[in-house]
This record gives C-alpha cells, sequence and structure tokens, in this order.
C-alpha cells in the first residue's frame, strides 16, 4: 500500500514539471513582445522604456535562466507581482481561495443532496412516471448551460421573488443561487449514478435476504443498499472538483461573486499575465493532486489494485 | 473596453480600449436570429408585423444584400417608436444654484468591472479613475459643460509668460485622509514620483517637465523644459493626482488598496472582484462650491461600490433594489429598463476621439484622397447608431468628440451621405464600375479592413462593407486581437483600422494624426501632413486658450479635408439608476463625482 502511495507521488512529479514548463512558456508563446505589451497606450514609448521593462520582468536573460529562477521562486512560494495590481500574485490568489472553496463545496452539498434524493426515488420506483420525471430533471440539469441557469435563478429568486440577494453582504443567503447554479449539472450526473448503482445493488441476493428478514423497506434501502451504492459516487465526486472550480470561473462571473475564478477573469482581460500564470498553475497542482488522490482512494477502497 | 474610459491621455486608453470596450455593448447579437429569413419579401413582411426589430431587419436585409439605401428607406418607420427608450438627458449640466436631496444613506453602486490597483500613478484604467475621482482632489477644476477653471487644492495659480512655470498657491487647510497635511512637499513628491522610473509608475510626469520647485511650504512651482498648454485641463481630467508622500514611499502594499487621498470619499476597503468601500470624509472642506453649489463633508455617508461583471445581474439587481445605480448598459438591458417606470437610464457623451475608422493614407486605394473622400460620403451612419445600438448613441463627423474643448462644429457638414457623390469621386480617381466592383487598370477597388477583435465594431464594419459595396468599393474584412492588432495597425498592411480615443484636451489629436506616431503611436492612418503637424506641435505651446483651440479647429478641418479617418459614432457613458438617485456631477473626463450625489 505505502509502495503504491509513494510510486504514485513520484509519477506526479514529472507531471507538474511538465505543467510548470507549459505555464511558463504561455507567457513566451503569445505573440509580441510582453514588455512592449505592457507599455502599449503610454504616448511615446522608446526603446529605452522598453528595454527598462524587459529587464525589470527579467526578459533580457536566456529562457531556462528564466524557467530556473521562476522555478525556484514558486517552490519559495513567490508567484511574482501582479503587473496591473502591483501586489504578490500569492497573496492575491491566497484572499480568493475561501470564497471560491465555499462556493465549490457549497455545490457539492447542493448537488449530492439533490442527486441522492433523485436518484434513490428514481430507484425505488423504477419504470414508473416518478422515474421518467426525475430523469427528465435531470438531463435538464445536465443541458443547461450554468450562466443561463444563474441568470434565470437571478431573474425568479432575486428580481421577482426578492428571496435571495446576488451582491453585497449577504451571509448564507448570498451562497444559495450560485450554489444550486454551479451544483446542478453535478447533480444530474449524481442522479443518473445513484439510480444505476442503486437498481443494481437492489438486484443483490442479500437484499432478498434483508427483505425476506422482514425488515422495513426504508431500512433496507437506507442501511444495506445505499451504503453499497456508495461507492463509484464517492470516486466520482473526486474527480468532477476539477469541473467544480471550472465552473466557479463562470458562476463568480454571473452571481459578481470574488473568487479564484473572477480573479483569473479579471487576470485574463487586462493580460496580467504573472497574474494568470500563477492561478493556472494553482489550477493544474490542485488538478494533480485529486487526481492522486482519487487514485489513491481507489487503492484503498479496493485492496486488488496495484500499479500496474 | 466595456468601457472602459481611461485615465485621461499621458497614460490613457491602452486598458481603457483592452478592457472598457469589449463588454460596452457586449449583449448585441449576431445575425443568426434572421438566418430563417429567406426573401425579401418575408423580411420586410416580418418587420412590418413586428416580429423582428428594426436591427434584425437591418442585418438580415445586408444578409440578403440589400443596398443599405434600399435598407434605410425601409426602415425610414415613425421615430416616434424609439422616443420611448430615448435616455433622459444627463444630470450633468451644473446650473448653480442648485438643489439637492436628502442628505445620507449610502449608495450602492453597480461597477462593471474590478479596479486594478487603487494607487493613482499605477493605473490606466477607466473602473479605477471613476472611483478615485471621488478619493483624490485635483489642483484645479473644470469640468466639461463650460472652460472655467475653478480652485480645487491650489487657491490660485500663476502661469509665467513663457508657458514654462506654473506657480500654484495651495490651500493651507487640506488633509490628507490619513491625517498628514496637504502642502507643497505633497505636490513636488508626487511629480517625482512620477518622473522616477525606478519608482514603477505607469502613468509618467507631463511632457516636458522637468522639476517641481518648493516655494515655500504652500506654494510649488511646476517647471518645464518646453511650454505644456493641455497641463491644467489634464489637472482637472484627474492626471497626476496628489499623493501623500510618507504613506506612498513606505505602504506600496497600502497604497494599492486603501491609498489616502484629500477627497470627499475615503477607501476605507477594496477587496478585488467583489467591492470597494467608500465612506464620507468629514474633514472635507474644500470643494469649489461656486460649482457644486454646497461646502463641507460630501451628502452621502458612503458608497458600496460592488464589483457586478455580468450586465445583466447588474440591471436584475437594479430592479430588485438592490442596487441604487449601475453603469454599462448594453443596448439588451437597455430596453427592458427603460419600460421600467422606477428607473431612469441616462446617457453621457464623452471627450476624446469618437469611434472611427482610420484611412490608411500610404497604402492603395486609400492612398487617393479622392477614394478616402468617397468613403465618408458612402456611408449612413444611422444605419450603425439607429439599427445597431438602437438610438443609443449619435454619428460622429470629426475627428474630435463634441463635447471636448476646441471641437470644430464646421466638420459636421463636411461629408453627409451622398452616395451620387461617392460614386462621382471614384469616377473621377478613375475607378470605373466593372460589374459590381470598379477597376482600374484591371485591378480591383478593393480595401482591407482589420477589424480589432471583441471591440464591438464588428456589425459596424459589416454595415461599412455593404455600404461600400453599393458604390462599387469591395472591402475585405479580417479581425485581429489586442495587442498584436495595433503592431500590426502600425505596420501598415491595413487601409482601415478601428479606433477611439479618451481625452480631456484636443492635444489628443496629437497622438492620432501627428506624423511623428506613425511607426510607435496610434496615428494608424499613417497620415503625414506638415501644416496639421506644425497645428498639432503649436498647440502644446499656445498659451492663449483661445487662439490654441482655434489651432485646433484648423487641424480638425485639414484632418478632415485629406479625410484621414471615416468618424463612425460618439462614445457614450451609460448608467441607469432608481428615480429617486440624483445630484451626482461630471469631472473633465466625465467620470461620475458622488459629491452631491443623494438617494432621495
Amino acid at each position: 500500500m505505502s509502495r503504491y502511495l509513494i510510486q504514485r507521488l513520484i509519477f506526479a512529479i514529472p507531471v507538474l514539471i511538465g505543467v510548470s514548463i507549459a505555464v511558463f512558456l504561455m507567457m513566451h508563446l503569445i505573440p509580441g513582445d510582453p514588455a512592449l505589451a505592457l507599455l502599449r497606450g503610454q504616448p511615446t514609448v522608446t526603446q529605452e522604456d522598453i528595454d527598462r521593462v524587459r529587464a525589470q520582468m527579467g526578459l533580457d536573460k536566456p529562457l531556462p535562466v528564466q524557467y530556473l529562477t521562476y522555478m525556484g521562486n514558486v517552490l519559495h512560494g513567490d508567484l511574482g507581482e501582479s503587473v496591473k495590481a502591483h501586489r504578490p500574485v500569492a497573496t492575491m490568489i491566497g484572499e480568493q481561495v475561501i470564497p471560491t472553496l465555499q462556493l465549490t463545496i457549497a455545490a457539492m452539498v447542493v448537488a449530492i443532496t439533490i442527486g441522492f434524493v433523485l436518484g434513490t426515488i428514481s430507484a425505488i420506483w423504477q419504470g414508473t412516471w416518478i422515474d421518467s420525471l426525475a430523469t427528465v430533471v435531470s438531463l435538464f440539469g445536465v443541458s443547461m448551460p450554468s450562466f443561463w441557469l444563474g441568470l434565470l435563478l437571478i431573474y425568479v429568486f432575486s428580481l421577482r421573488l426578492g428571496w435571495f440577494p446576488v451582491t453585497g453582504s449577504g451571509g448564507w443567503k448570498l451562497l444559495v443561487l450560485p450554489a444550486i447554479a454551479l451544483g446542478a449539472d453535478f447533480a444530474a450526473i449524481v442522479a443518473r449514478l445513484v439510480r444505476a448503482s442503486l437498481i443494481e445493488v437492489l438486484r443483490q441476493e442479500y437484499i432478498l435476504t434483508a427483505r425476506a428478514k422482514g425488515l422495513r423497506e426504508t431500512t433496507v434501502i437506507f442501511r444495506h443498499a445505499l451504503r453499497n451504492a456508495l461507492m463509484s459516487v464517492i470516486t466520482i465526486i473526486g474527480l468532477q472538483i476539477g469541473t467544480l472550480l471550472g465552473g466557479a470561473v463562470v458562476i463568480e462571473t454571473v452571481f459578481a461573486r470574488q473568487g479564484i475564478g473572477n480573479l483569473a477573469i479579471t487576470g485574463i482581460l487586462s493580460k496580467d499575465f504573472p497574474l494568470v500564470q500563477g492561478i493556472v498553475l494553482l489550477g493544474a497542482i490542485v488538478y494533480v493532486v485529486i487526481n492522486l488522490l482519487v487514485d489513491v482512494s481507489y487503492a484503498f477502497l479496493d485492496p486488488r489494485i496495484q500499479v500496474g | 473596453m466595456g468601457l472602459g474610459v481611461g485615465n485621461p491621455p499621458p497614460t490613457a486608453t491602452l486598458w481603457a480600449r483592452s478592457s472598457g470596450v469589449c463588454c460596452l455593448f457586449s449583449d448585441v447579437g449576431s445575425c443568426q436570429g434572421v438566418n430563417a429569413v429567406t426573401s425579401q419579401d418575408a423580411l420586410v413582411l416580418d418587420f412590418a408585423e413586428g416580429r423582428i426589430d428594426r436591427r434584425e431587419f437591418a442585418l438580415g436585409a445586408f444578409a440578403l444584400g440589400l443596398s443599405a439605401a434600399t435598407v434605410a428607406s425601409l426602415i425610414a418607420t415613425p421615430r416616434a417608436a424609439r422616443a420611448q427608450s430615448t435616455p433622459a438627458s444627463s444630470p450633468a449640466v451644473a446650473a448653480t444654484p442648485r438643489t439637492f436631496g436628502t442628505p445620507g444613506g449610502t449608495l450602492v453602486f453597480g461597477a462593471w468591472q474590478t479596479p486594478d490597483t487603487m494607487d493613482p500613478h499605477k493605473t490606466g484604467l477607466a473602473a479605477t479613475g471613476r472611483i478615485l475621482a471621488n478619493v483624490f482632489d485635483p489642483l484645479v477644476w473644470r469640468f466639461p459643460d463650460g472652460d472655467t477653471y475653478y480652485p480645487g487644492l491650489a487657491t490660485s495659480w500663476d502661469i509665467s509668460a513663457d508657458g514654462l512655470q506654473y506657480t500654484f498657491h495651495l490651500r493651507t487647510d487640506v488633509t490628507f485622509h490619513n491625517g498628514e497635511p496637504f502642502n507643497a512637499a505633497a505636490v513636488k513628491y508626487t511629480f517625482d514620483r512620477l518622473n522616477d522610473p525606478a519608482s514603477g509608475t505607469l502613468e509618467t510626469a507631463p511632457k516636458g517637465f522637468n522639476r517641481v520647485e518648493v516655494v515655500d511650504d504652500h506654494t510649488a512651482t511646476v517647471v518645464f523644459d518646453t511650454a505644456y498648454a493641455p497641463f491644467l485641463t489634464l489637472i482637472a481630467a484627474g492626471s497626476w493626482r496628489i499623493v501623500e508622500p510618507k504613506y506612498a514611499a513606505e505602504n506600496a502594499e497600502g497604497m494599492s488598496l486603501t491609498p489616502p487621498g484629500t477627497g470627499p470619499f475615503i477607501v476605507t476597503e477594496y477587496v478585488a472582484g467583489s467591492h470597494v468601500t467608500l465612506v464620507k470624509n468629514q474633514a472635507y472642506n474644500w470643494a469649489p462650491e461656486a460649482y457644486f453649489g454646497h461646502q463641507g463633508p460630501p451628502l452621502l455617508d458612503g458608497i458600496d461600490w460592488r464589483i457586478v461583471a455580468e450586465a445583466a445581474t447588474r440591471a436584475s439587481t437594479l430592479e430588485s433594489g438592490e442596487i441604487n445605480l449601475i453603469e454599462e448598459i448594453p443596448p439588451a438591458q437597455f430596453e427592458s429598463l427603460s419600460g421600467n417606470d422606477a428607473i431612469t437610464i441616462y446617457e453621457q457623451p464623452t471627450l476624446g476621439c469618437p469611434r472611427s475608422v482610420q484611412l490608411n493614407c500610404t497604402l492603395a486605394p486609400t492612398d487617393d484622397k479622392l477614394v478616402r473622400q468617397a468613403m465618408n460620403y458612402a456611408v449612413d451612419k444611422t444605419i450603425i447608431t439607429d439599427v445597431i445600438f438602437k438610438g443609443t448613441v449619435k454619428p460622429a463627423w470629426g475627428p474630435l468628440e463634441k463635447l471636448t474643448p476646441g471641437y470644430n462644429p464646421d466638420v459636421e457638414t463636411l461629408y453627409p451621405f451622398d452616395p451620387d457623390k461617392a460614386k462621382s469621386l471614384l469616377d473621377q480617381a478613375g475607378w470605373t464600375m466593372d460589374g459590381d466592383v470598379r477597376k482600374k487598370d484591371g485591378q480591383e477597388l478593393s480595401a482591407l479592413f482589420i477589424v480589432v477583435a471583441n471591440d464591438n465594431f464588428d456589425e459596424a464594419a459589416q454595415v461599412i462593407q455593404s455600404q461600400f459595396s453599393d458604390v462599387g468599393i469591395k472591402l475585405e474584412l479580417t479581425s485581429e486581437a489586442e495587442p498584436t492588432v495595433f503592431n500590426t495597425y502600425n505596420g501598415g498592411k491595413q487601409n482601415l483600422a478601428n479606433i477611439f480615443w479618451w481625452g480631456a484636451d484636443p492635444e489628443s489629436l496629437f497622438s492620432l494624426y501627428h506624423s511623428s506616431q506613425i511607426k510607435s503611436g496610434f496615428n494608424w492612418s499613417h497620415y503625414t501632413n506638415a501644416e496639421v503637424d506644425s497645428l498639432l506641435e503649436q498647440g502644446y505651446i499656445e498659451s492663449d486658450q483661445e487662439k490654441r483651440m482655434d489651432l485646433y479647429k484648423q487641424a480638425q478641418m485639414l484632418i478632415m479635408d485629406d479625410a484621414a479617418l471615416l468618424p463612425v459614432w460618439g462614445k457614450m457613458q451609460s448608467m441607469a439608476g432608481q428615480k429617486s438617485v440624483t445630484g451626482w456631477l461630471y469631472t473633465m473626463n466625465v467620470y461620475p463625482l458622488h459629491y452631491t450625489t443623494t438617494l432621495s
């Protein structure tokens, strides 16, 4: 088990190095001189200005030197300074982590709750109109673009009904609509998954045994069936976290929330390369780590799995 | 750029461009909605019966290849239909004495874009400038509705006869938000900071700047090597904001978040992507009462400046009452908001150079003045202003926006929409009709328009293409993104380039039409005219403002006679608010000043 864990960790290192090179090269692959791009808008740009900015940005050194300097800084937690905000990128990202985590976790709670309820109902009443209705609802959730759902939720629950504010300081109330908008897609996936595995489990002989023992149907479903149907859902949750983080970019913009996604958009629109680099690098690390955790959890749940 | 309005000139516009405009009117749709329309008859029927609106109709018509003139005649429907969405006149016109609403309360403002940094010298972004206009006072005030200068942080000022020395006599009772006194040392520190490359500011000291001399504690003289006549106007437009020396020197992080200014509101918190909190400066007692009609602390207790990037969300939160006042209303929201009785829409014209197409004077076929003039006669701008933008903008006729000081109204009659005149000029230039396109020596009359991507110009470019085609000019449209498109423009591969500019002084013309600005500036017309060059150079030196404006008026006529550009429409700055919210005024570069804003 520990040998497997160590091997997975070692495999993650080249991936991270590759990602860091890609992120680093991002700034050099875009057409045009980054220094000139930064200076654009000054009424007169002289060659001295360009040289000064290039030196400030370290662009006058050979590429490998620049990369090693960059990585050295990154390993010390220094992601550089934003060229627009003039503040450390690591600080700026740090400030936005909590709101995005709140949104992501709230969306997962929404998704899992709705997903399990819908999935269980579908499985229990499999083949009836209730099942069909739940299927339609899930399809709706998967097909609806999140930004559209977000605007719809704002229109109905904020503008028309006035139940939830969209901006400002409203505590948990501010989290409800964005969490639903972000979690809807995931809820639908969970619902389908729960339905399928529950139907599968309900066909097992030990369920028959449980029923034969005269246990109440609720006990059979919740104590025996659902617990075993959970396994497949847990692994998908890990994989979906990355998708949720990506979706946060859209949802944070629609709901005017602060967060990593909003910061990324700002960085991209203002061509703040150090900031975008930092966010992309962080996103890649989160993705790699989550994948690692999912792999490890497989091994943990199923001892038969070994490194192939 | 969503309408990002850049700070005034020195650092101006690029950020403005890239950020501001893309969002402005971002909801203007594509033509896909009319794909189903298969014939002109069906289209006209749809329009007549109200199934599609004027814009969809016009786009559909263009898709069908109808001529611009045909479309114009087909949609000449009563303007009354549009009257209901015509914005109220802006409250900017300050007729003192003014009356105010009830003081108190916190204004909740919905901003379309997050500020980059609060450090006034390290930003060129309008999103930041609009906040800082309420946080930092200028040495001298001036407003867009007149040419009077009012005392600000300086009670009076003297300009030496040669225009090289500006001596400011400063107020003695002003303190920064952190309690430090405002004095001549602060003025000197500010200009030194801007002039020192090591301080990493984006804004630079004014052109020709030499030094600041501290005459005494409350007298400072700004010394120039060469005269710089736009100085006072640009100060009023928010350039070179005076910062607190000790704080700026010791607290870089603080400068980028909550810099202390001298204005009516204090920034107490700035959370990127979320909000900026402004509170009333109780000590504020140095407003130019002659203009504002008010003295003392601001009427509002504070401003909750929320960043709401998505236009539909801004509109919803305004309608639900969660937000009092929003900015940047795209046409899509414009229609729905104008139907709401509780809400007023404000359209404020801006300063600088209008949304224009610069015509390359050195690349065939636009190197021929007759061709460029023909292009100016060939375009019916009302199709763009009334159909694409639903009447929310107005046609532009010259290289400057109407509100800019020194604007020459004579340009307005130079190039009316006159396709026949366009055709005869082209005939005169030797381009004769051959099928659908004009030809000369077997060569087609074809021009290349490289449009700035995501710059809200695509539909206008299509209209121009269609109208050019009516007079026999073939226009090829391609698109390229910022910032590389600017290098392309400087290189001169294009016949047509689209541009606009924010600036409170007519000196903006220098950046766009002086021959020194071809290779690295914004003279994408590649325009060289010794007379214009000379007028624009004198414009920096002439100290008599009336004579100075005359120079720019002459330059505008020469530039238009050479048809170095095709002006299209004037930029607008839109806001919408609850009816009860009133009282704001505008800075010289039309940023709202909330000093006298009230909620009821």
